[in-house]
């Protein structure tokens, strides 16, 4: 089905991604050492434990709340790890279960504060996200390598719907795998998978269309 | 072109943002930039972090484990102590009312007989607290103390903690002595507060230890008394009533007849006793209210 790509495809499967070297990363996936004590520990209300958790999954969380309410994502955020505290004691699993939990929580506030502000919900995010776009088409020649996490995100969201940008959300931003983040979205992971594709394809239409990728 | 069909696992890594744009498929070097340009970054100091995570290590501590459980470790002690307030409201209701011999002579456990005693004190009755010297037991509370024992005995309880017990095992010479000390004195009973003596002379029916609407008649709260016995009763009712009273109580009993010292009584006198109390009561109350050791009044 990819026979046109045979090379690439093989050097993609086989690459080890995460052995390469990255410009900039905070502790994702497998980033906390040994999990399960960190967790023990943070249950048991031990700061160093609780710092490491948070280290981990607050700037993610931030991103993530960001895209959808930057006016009071630090307020969400901070919502959020009360929720965590209040339940970390019954929780248990592993770190992408974590992380995939903290997003639920996360959502949830999310989806609180939105039924709170019913509609007084304006422009702030879309004259947000437009003048980081606006950013992108600066005549400065910006090229995606040089985009900041945010302005890429910006771009990201500007150019897909809602669900599909929640996808590669919780998947580039919150580290979360298909399976996580349908858990998260409370999707199926094949309805995710598609949402997936979907965004690919649109983000290279968008993407080709625009000649800000001229390397 | 770049549009072509993109395989799972493929899909799956690109969206992850880990794919370098020079791995990427043809089409998608940019969105392998992009999506990791958007996972990329330096989170740098988050402003108010240590704050934030001190805030939140005490909130795990303060909250609960994992089961909702401690909310349930809590009620009981709410109830615990409503139960201890109600206890402390009720008794000395009951020992007004119903005239409680194991109350009165201090013969109750110790938090209780303090918690009675201190609940009695507010309303200016004086009762033996937990650590008073206890009722004189060859005085007038003879009666009263024996009264308890022998329902203690019944019931199959150990009496010998309290000090009206002590008491009354010091006036016997002896707690083995106590049986034959009390026999002349209340009539052996199989019962507790059963001991039916009351209605026919002596006026003693209130010293049944549970619930006797005559017992206030007939001792000293209605202040009619005008002489106070100084001795035990020359002579004592051994057998049953001659005579059972059939006719409605004259005043009805205020508090619930919680019997405290004994089970349900086996006859209640259905009619006010049929004769004053010959003797007065050892004591008389200053305002017509009982404010003498319950206990004594019983002893006429």
């Amino acid at each position: 089905m990819n026979n046109l790509y045979p090379t690439r495809e093989k050097s993609i499967r086989t690459a080890n991604v995460d052995s390469r070297p990255e410009p900039a990363r905070w502790p994702y996936r497998g980033a906390i050492e040994d999990f399960a004590n960190t967790l023990h520990a943070a249950q048991a209300g031990q700061e160093w434990a609780v710092a490491i958790l948070f280290d981990a999954l607050q700037p993610p969380l931030l991103r993530f709340l960001r895209w959808q309410e930057p006016s009071v994502a630090e307020d969400l955020a901070a919502e959020t790890w009360l929720a965590v505290a209040e339940r970390i004691g019954s929780f248990d699993g592993g770190e992408g279960q974590f992380r995939a939990w903290v997003f639920v929580i996360a959502r949830r506030r999310l989806a609180d504060h939105r039924r709170r502000a019913a509609r007084r919900r304006t422009a702030p995010v879309e004259r947000e996200i437009l003048e980081a776009v606006a950013d992108l088409d600066d005549p400065a020649d910006r090229v995606v390598e040089q985009l900041s996490a945010e302005e890429a995100i910006a771009h990201l969201v500007a150019s897909l719907p809602p669900d599909q940008a929640e996808v590669l959300m919780l998947r580039v931003v919150g580290g979360l795998t298909v399976d996580e983040s349908a858990e998260v979205m409370g999707k199926r992971p094949g309805t995710v998978r598609v949402l997936q594709h979907r965004a690919l394809r649109r983000l290279a239409r968008e993407l080709g269309s625009r000649s800000i990728v001229e390397v | 072109m770049f549009r072509n069909p993109l395989d799972d696992d493929i899909a799956d890594q690109l969206a992850s943002g880990t794919v370098l744009p020079e791995d990427a498929p043809p089409g998608y070097a940019e969105v392998a930039t992009l999506l990791h340009a958007a996972r990329a970054g330096t989170p740098g100091a988050i402003p108010g972090r240590d704050a934030l995570v001190s805030d939140i290590a005490a909130t795990i501590r303060l909250t609960p484990g994992p089961t909702p459980a401690p909310i349930a470790h809590r009620r009981p002690q709410v109830s615990k102590l409503l139960t201890l307030k109600a206890l402390a409201i009720a008794l000395p209701a009951m020992a007004l009312t119903a005239g409680s011999a194991a109350a009165a002579t201090g013969a109750l456990p110790g938090p209780a007989q303090s918690a009675v005693s201190h609940g009695l004190s507010h309303v200016g009755i004086s009762v033996p607290s937990g650590t008073a010297v206890g009722p004189d037991a060859t005085g007038p509370a003879k009666f009263g103390l024996c009264t308890a024992y022998q329902a203690a005995l019944a019931r199959g309880q150990a009496v010998d903690h309290s000090v009206a017990f002590a008491n009354l095992a010091k006036a016997a010479g002896g707690a083995s002595n106590i049986s034959a000390y009390c026999a002349g004195v209340v009539p052996a009973s199989k019962g507790s507060g059963t001991t039916g003596t009351g209605s026919t002379s002596s006026g003693d029916n209130g010293a049944s230890g549970s619930n006797s609407s005559t017992t206030h008649k007939g001792s000293t709260s209605d202040g009619s008394s005008t002489s106070v016995p100084n001795g035990p009763p020359s002579s004592v009712p051994v057998g049953p009533p001659s005579s059972v009273p059939n006719g409605p109580p004259t005043s009805v009993p205020v508090g619930p007849p919680t019997s405290v010292g004994s089970g349900p009584p086996s006859s209640i006198p259905g009619s006010p006793p049929s004769s004053v109390p010959n003797g007065p009561p050892t004591s008389i109350p200053a305002s017509g209210q009982s404010t003498s050791n319950p206990g004594a009044s019983h002893k006429s």
